[in-house]
């Protein structure tokens, strides 16, 4: 049991490309820290300098309060359960969970004790005499865990244990995972790049690209108050809608005829009190929408920026029906939207709309749009091009939407992120 | 993971009817099995007549043997172990002596398999799996040492194990190599199969250890094991496929090997194995060469065993590199 520290750490390859970069990152004893991002975005390269299979270049490492930058993966007390289990395959299950013990020579009734009791806790005793070829992907992958939980380490690394398995089953393991972690109290650094992964199993999710630290926080911030628009856009499915806006006089609301109101109990909604509406609002494209005085005192650097470029996000839960009422104490704004695509998950209806505004298009969403489909960035281009931005929303199943048609939505305006468009941070003090 | 739009990745010059991105074995394979089994069975038919020939031959007497062909067998059936017999007879100053020249083939054959094989599996980890200086360097050379051909260095290897190799220079006499006496022992022989085979051993078994997956070295350094016991207790049962695979080629070849041994050992009858010793045993007017057909017999009996006994490894280990445990 012990904490892990990393202090700037940077992996520099000889050819000059940085693997990780400045790395300074601390993960709480006992507590499971996800490392999430993009492929190629260095959290295996950082896992693994954890590990000690790849040399750190710069910065310091600590396990504990041991320094162990120097130290070889057997002298840092830590197990590492691989993507593809790395599970040897002449041997036997038990011989499999043993084998750490077996090389550090405890006898052999110790040995069998202890693999017994992963085994049990595991429910692998009815496989310790299988070879790996024999057993399921799920059974590879408790073996693996368990050859990790028998060594007793102070801390557990995992390296996308969960991608090799399917859909169905990737569910199962892991709460299985999580709740044997809390069981066992380990600290545990878990890599992967599924963010429903992240958010569901970290205390704590480190959000990582191109070798960078972007956010650290636990994922209910991470999802409501992210730093940046790479953090907003890679976290959360279906990815939040980032649209270029303009910070506006309130006075402009008037023009559009449009005002910000509370849902009430039993649907429809009451004007805002003097102090509730701000005396902002945001233009997108040829729409406005207010901006309520709740998200100006959170962001007050916003009025400042009358008149400035911003990147403001929507998330797809913010996003409703005009006619199907938001929860109660929600402040709403209305916008037109044309209907693209609906698709019905049965428990939910997610709407793809367009409306008349410029989408981001800056390094963070490409690298997001990129990581999930080769095709996303020429379609995020396109509407660029076309001066349609994407809007995604979480309708009621109920609703009556059709494609094809404009439609009049509701848009939780005290729930908006605001960037600046720039350099995509998030815009507060 | 993005998605492969098929039709990107048809290589390009292929029709629809191809399959896509076969490999010029899956296609030959194809080929052959389209053949109708019969006419595969006559070609195995073909082939094996001569030796079946041998063998019918091997049974009969030598009197038959020197005045009919085999195929009269079928109508006048008279066999007899007689051929066998006089093969292994140790009597009389030109005897055949077959057991004895068997056991000075097994005395050459084995050592110039096990010790390669020894060597090269250490060889091809360390190369594969270790990091030293040179290493790269170091192993094109030592593969390179493939293209030597065997035929030029016999004369100077047979200096070599009668003399030594000295250079005089500057009025002294260094010595490159000491004079090991070994003109007329089987030793030289097999030290020259385990100088010429070692290449082979290391280049095919670095084939297949490098091929071992990364992850089970990390996990085991994980586990605690080092460079040693990362060896004996994951790659060597591992790699059984493939040192297997070699065990058959250098048996084989060591033990049909003629060239070497009687370069070495021609003059010396004692030590000679038995390919050197079934040259001369028909006779020196060709008049014994029923005696040949039951040598030849037994002298295919064990490598048959080997071979048989490695079977499956052989097939795979030509395939040694793309075979993973």
């Amino acid at each position: 049991m012990a904490s892990v520290t990393l202090d700037q750490v940077s992996k520099q390859y000889p050819n000059g490309a940085y693997g990780i970069r400045d790395i300074s990152l601390e993960v709480l004893d006992g507590e499971l820290l996800v490392l999430v991002g993009p492929s190629g975005c260095g959290k295996s390269t950082a896992l693994r300098c954890v590990a000690g299979l790849e040399d750190v270049t710069h910065g310091r490492l600590l396990i504990g309060d041991r320094s162990v930058e120097h130290l070889p993966p057997k002298d840092r007390d830590i197990a590492m359960v691989f993507q593809n289990y790395a599970l040897y395959p002449h041997m036997t299950v038990a011989q499999n969970i043993g084998f750490a013990l077996k090389l550090a020579r405890r006898p052999k009734a110790e040995i069998a004790s202890r693999v017994d009791e992963v085994a049990r806790s595991l429910q692998l005793e009815q496989w310790l005499d299988r070879k790996p070829a024999q057993l399921s992907g799920g059974q590879r992958q408790r073996v693996a865990m368990g050859r990790a939980i028998v060594r007793d380490p102070a801390v557990f690394l995992m390296d996308e244990p969960l991608s090799n398995l399917d859909a169905k089953l990737r569910v199962q393991v892991r709460t299985e995972i999580a709740r044997l972690q809390r069981e066992l109290g380990t600290t545990t650094i878990y890599v992967t790049h599924d963010q429903t992964e992240a958010m569901t199993m970290g205390d704590r999710v480190a959000v990582l690209r191109d070798g960078r630290l972007q956010q650290v926080a636990p994922p209910e911030e991470l999802y409501a108050d992210p730093d940046n628009t790479f953090v907003a856009a890679f976290i959360g499915s279906p990815s939040m809608s980032l649209i270029e806006g303009t910070i506006v006089a309130g006075a402009e609301l008037a023009d559009a005829g449009v005002a910000a109101s509370r849902s009430v109990a039993g649907g429809g909604a009451v004007a805002l009190g003097k102090g509730e509406a701000g005396d902002l609002a945001v233009r997108l494209g040829d729409q406005v929408l207010p901006i309520p005085e709740t998200v100006l005192a959170r962001r007050p650097a916003l009025r400042g920026l009358v008149g400035s470029d911003v990147v403001v996000g929507i998330r797809p839960e913010d996003v409703e029906a005009h006619d199907i009422g938001h929860r109660e104490g929600d402040v709403v704004a209305p916008l037109t939207a044309h209907v693209e695509l609906r698709e019905s998950l049965g428990s939910e209806l997610l709407v793809h709309m367009t409306i008349a505004a410029r989408p981001a298009l800056t390094d963070d969403t490409r690298t997001v749009a990129a990581d999930a489909d080769a095709h996303a960035v020429d379609v995020l281009e396109r509407q660029a091009e076309a001066g349609r931005a994407a809007v995604i929303g979480r309708f009621d199943p109920r609703s009556k939407v059709q494609t094809g048609t404009d439609i009049l939505v509701n848009v939780r305006v005290d729930a908006l992120h605001f960037f600046d468009a720039s350099t995509g941070d998030a815009i507060r003090t | 993971m993005t998605p492969i739009d098929p039709v990107e990745a048809a290589a390009p010059g292929l029709t629809a009817d191809e399959p896509l991105g076969e490999p010029a074995t899956a296609r030959a394979y194809r080929r052959l099995r389209a053949l109708p089994t019969f006419v595969l069975w006559g070609l195995v038919a073909i082939w094996s007549l001569p030796t079946l020939g041998m063998l019918v031959s091997s049974f009969r007497p030598e009197d038959e043997v020197k005045t009919s062909g085999w195929w009269t067998v079928v109508a006048d059936r008279s066999l007899t172990l007689a051929n066998y017999d006089a093969v292994f007879s140790t009597s009389g100053t030109d005897a055949p002596n077959m057991w004895g020249h068997f056991l000075n083939s097994m005395a050459i054959t084995i050592p110039a398999t096990l010790i390669p094989l020894a060597f090269a599996a250490f060889a091809a980890y360390a190369f594969a799996w270790m990091d030293f200086p040179f290493r790269k360097g170091i192993f094109v050379f030592v593969v390179g040492l493939l293209v030597v051909p065997l035929q030029m260095s016999l004369v100077p290897l047979l200096q070599l194990s009668t003399g030594g190799a000295h250079i005089s220079a500057f009025g002294e006499t260094f010595t490159l190599f000491p004079d090991l006496d070994l003109a007329g022992k089987p030793t030289s022989v097999w030290l020259t199969h385990i100088a010429f085979g070692m290449p082979l051993a290391i280049f095919l078994l670095h084939n297949y250890i490098a091929g071992l997956p990364a992850d089970l070295m990390e996990a085991a350094r994980i586990d605690g094991a080092d460079h040693p016991t990362i060896f004996w207790r994951l790659v060597l049962p591992l790699s059984v496929p493939a040192l297997a695979a070699f065990a058959i080629f250098q048996f084989l070849w060591v033990w049909n090997d003629y060239l070497v041994a009687s370069t070495f050992l021609g003059t010396s009858q004692d030590a000679a194995p038995m390919t050197v010793r079934l040259a001369t045993l028909s006779g020196s007017r060709g008049q014994d060469w029923h005696l040949l057909t039951a040598a030849a017999f037994v002298s295919i009996a064990l490598p048959v065993a080997v071979f048989f006994g490695l079977q499956r490894y052989f097939v795979r280990g030509l395939l040694a590199g793309s075979v993973k445990g």
